[in-house]
């Protein structure tokens, strides 16, 4: 729908803080007025006291399964799921089959994308041609096409590979996208080698499979001058590899999938396959110094890694089921329950992770909620709450370890340009019939 | 008294009571083996299903027995003759064999957690046999019986384990219920079959055999699987016989009375020589005897059975 919407007593993210309430007549793809007792008889009302309107989250971590893994998700679910998790934009992973490595390849679920209705697709485009770690995809076609940025989704094994990448890149002014994994120390482990894995049994991952990839990440940028954004950061002694190389004067960003602040290794005793993540859940001491560096800058954004599996493959053995949980529809009200409403963490360092710093990465311009600007905006309900149910997703995914779990906040919309989406528009259209 | 949990999947969920109880329970089980007749009647009419997707002889046959002679139905359902090979999830397995009316699932599978999985998908009581590197619990309480039946007690016992600890689930569970009873736990191996953060939980490591075994009450030794040294978790069996073998020679830095123990099957010549099996030191051929007693005793108390009526029905 796009039809004039007056946003009635709602409370907007001014950069520093939250205004008193206020109404938005969104009209046109722009907030064509934003003031006090705001009326317009051709506009649909929609009553948003309490509600909060942030500027639009950008998720710079999914899987969305098309094309070749519809089973798991779907351009139609993937997208629309963003859109009612609360996020404008979400790039999309190339791990596909087949791989996004190629400029058709982009265009096509650009094109795809733009009739969905849901939030905005981001292609992140493979670095290495099949996504194989061999040899570099067309990656100026893959920018020229549009894509955000260029990773594999996977460990790139080669550094003389990664080196080449990062210089080649450079000129493109994209970011490589590298899971920081070293494919030798983390091979046949399933969740994170301490106390708690060992005493369930778990073949290990160590904590050194990361440390070693993100130093090595790091030192390749800084000698090379190319930009890397590391995905999936995962440990303590990471964030302090990061913040050094920041210092220096290192390209590098960062990110952390939210479940990785959100749990710790202790709570795989049950074998819920559902917290088989990849990376591994690490223990509570690396979450804590991934949280401060969120709070500090050095973790420029949280992710939802969304990774949509059928409840098939997450009915295995703990072992044999397949990394990975599902998150677009859960991420920012486990966010603010457990973080922001608990008072560890503002407001604002949370809309900077989730907005701020990764539309930046992403190559977006700045979301302001003002008049005249372009509709780029998140509605979020934080008194509202529920358990979360899964079964009631946009998503095709329902493996998530917080199911059932009672959060607060609920996504009401997004309104990004001419694209209304969630809960809020969905029931004006109910009401027009 | 009987036991709280509705599955014994892990020796953690047993209290110090509640072993002791398994151990009285087998102790009057174990009578049954002086008689003639090896039968009580207690378990008639409820079935038994050892589910077992990995080889195994003595397990399951020490099940299989400890079923007969309660008088159950025990089934064996070994992954050959499954349906695993037609791509039938283990949870479905099991509610199948919930469906024909499974009392007690008996569950040995390589992954860990496998039993946890099954327990979650039935109401039947599970019993793990065995998942992955996680616990044998079935194993330890055996353990734990021999060493009281021996030794008259477990409390301040020094109980060493030498091997894989890494992989070993025999050595998770016998940690886990030798600190519950009171015991001094050591274990011995190369640093590489040793996990780190042991020390937390109270157990001492060493990485010499002699020292490990100085002064200790009993020793474990565990099996070497070859596949560990084909990863290169130690360079050679050579090198890890010369290392950490159990020879008679080395058996004299032990305690006099020390008594050895080994869960089988045991690779004669390379963790523990065949002498040592033999030696009136060793309760290797007991423990097994002692397995059935064990897991009668589990299979009559996971059915709700009293401690104090078996003992009056012998």
């Amino acid at each position: 729908m796009s039809c004039k919407v007056l946003v009635k007593g709602v409370a907007v993210w001014q950069g520093d803080g939250f205004s008193g309430a206020v109404d938005l007549l969104i009209d046109e793809g722009r907030i064509a007025r934003m003031g006090k007792g705001l009326s317009d008889p051709s506009a649909v009302e929609i009553r948003a006291e309490d509600w909060l309107a942030l500027p639009g989250l950008v998720d710079l971590h999914a899987h969305l399964g098309e094309p070749g893994h519809e089973e798991r998700e779907s351009l139609d679910t993937g997208l629309a799921a963003a859109a009612w998790g609360g996020f404008t934009h979400v790039v999309a992973m190339p791990d596909t089959q087949p791989p996004v490595d190629t400029e058709s390849a982009v265009q096509y679920l650009k094109e795809r994308a733009s009739r969905i209705r849901g939030a905005r697709l981001l292609i992140c485009a493979a670095l290495t041609k099949e996504r194989s770690g061999m040899e570099l995809a067309e990656l100026a076609h893959l920018a020229a096409a549009g894509a955000c940025a260029l990773g594999d989704a996977a460990p790139v094994e080669d550094p003389a590979l990664m080196r080449r990448a990062l210089q080649y890149a450079s000129m493109l002014e994209l970011p490589v996208f590298a899971q920081a994994a070293d494919a030798r120390l983390s091979g046949g482990g399933v969740a994170h080698e301490g106390s708690a894995g060992h005493w369930l049994g778990l073949p290990g991952i160590p904590a050194s499979a990361e440390w070693i990839a993100v130093a090595r990440e790091l030192l390749l940028a800084e000698e090379t001058g190319g930009r890397v954004h590391l995905q999936g950061v995962s440990t303590g002694r990471s964030v302090q590899l990061i913040r050094e190389a920041k210092r220096r004067g290192v390209r590098v960003t960062a990110e952390v999938g939210f479940y990785h602040l959100l749990l710790d290794d202790e709570a795989l005793a049950d074998y819920d396959t559902r917290k088989k993540l990849m990376p591994p859940l690490r223990p509570r001491a690396d979450g804590e110094a991934l949280l401060e560096g969120v709070l500090d800058g050095t973790v420029d954004c949280i992710v939802t890694d969304h990774t949509p599996c059928t409840p098939e493959e997450k009915d295995a053995e703990f072992d044999v089921a397949p990394f990975g949980a599902a998150g677009l529809e859960v991420a920012l009200p486990a966010l603010y329950s457990r973080l922001v409403a608990t008072g560890k963490v503002s407001w604002a360092a949370l809309i900077e992770a989730l907005s701020a710093r990764p539309r930046r990465i992403a190559g977006l311009g700045e979301a302001r909620i003002a008049e005249g600007a372009p509709c780029d905006l998140t509605l979020f309900a934080p008194g509202e709450s529920g358990s979360v149910d899964p079964s009631r997703w946009r998503s095709k995914a329902r493996n998530t370890p917080l199911a059932g779990e009672r959060l607060y906040g609920r996504v009401k919309g997004i309104a990004v340009g001419r694209r209304l989406c969630g809960p809020c528009f969905e029931e004006l259209e109910e009401v027009a019939g | 008294m009987s036991l709280r949990h509705k599955d014994l999947l892990s020796l953690a969920q047993l209290s110090r009571e509640e072993i002791e109880l398994v151990l009285d329970t087998a102790e009057a089980c174990k009578q049954i083996f002086d008689r003639p007749v090896k039968k009580f009647p207690t378990l008639r009419g409820k079935v038994v299903v050892n589910l077992f997707y990995e080889a195994s002889t003595r397990t399951r046959t020490s099940f299989e027995l400890a079923g007969k002679w309660m008088s159950a139905d025990v089934v064996n359902f070994t992954a050959s003759t499954s349906s695993v090979m037609k791509g039938e999830s283990l949870s479905d397995t099991a509610k199948t064999l919930e469906a024909l009316g499974a009392d007690i699932i008996v569950i040995r599978h390589r992954s860990p957690g496998a039993a946890h999985l099954v327990a979650r998908a039935v109401r039947s009581r599970v019993i793990n046999a065995g998942d992955g590197a996680h616990e044998h619990p079935t194993q330890a309480l055996l353990d734990l019986f021999t060493i009281r039946e021996k030794k008259g007690r477990l409390d301040g016992l020094t109980v060493t384990i030498v091997g894989d600890i890494l992989h070993s689930r025999v050595a998770r569970s016998q940690i886990i219920g030798l600190s519950r009873m009171g015991a001094r736990v050591r274990v011995a191996g190369p640093p590489t079959l040793i996990p780190a953060g042991l020390e937390q939980r109270g157990v001492e490591v060493y990485h010499r055999l002699e020292p490990a075994i100085d002064g200790a009450d009993v020793i474990n030794v565990l099996r070497i699987q070859r596949e560990r040294q084909a990863k290169g978790l130690f360079p050679s069996i050579r090198e890890y016989v010369r290392l950490y073998g159990l020879t008679r020679e080395r058996l004299a830095a032990a305690k006099e009375d020390v008594l050895v123990m080994h869960p089988g099957p045991a690779n004669l010549g390379v963790e523990i020589a065949q002498d040592v099996v033999e030696d009136p030191r060793s309760a290797v051929r007991e423990q097994v005897t002692n397995g059935v007693a064990v897991r009668m005793a589990l299979l009559y108390l996971m059915s709700g059975g009293d401690a104090r009526e078996l003992q009056s029905a012998g």
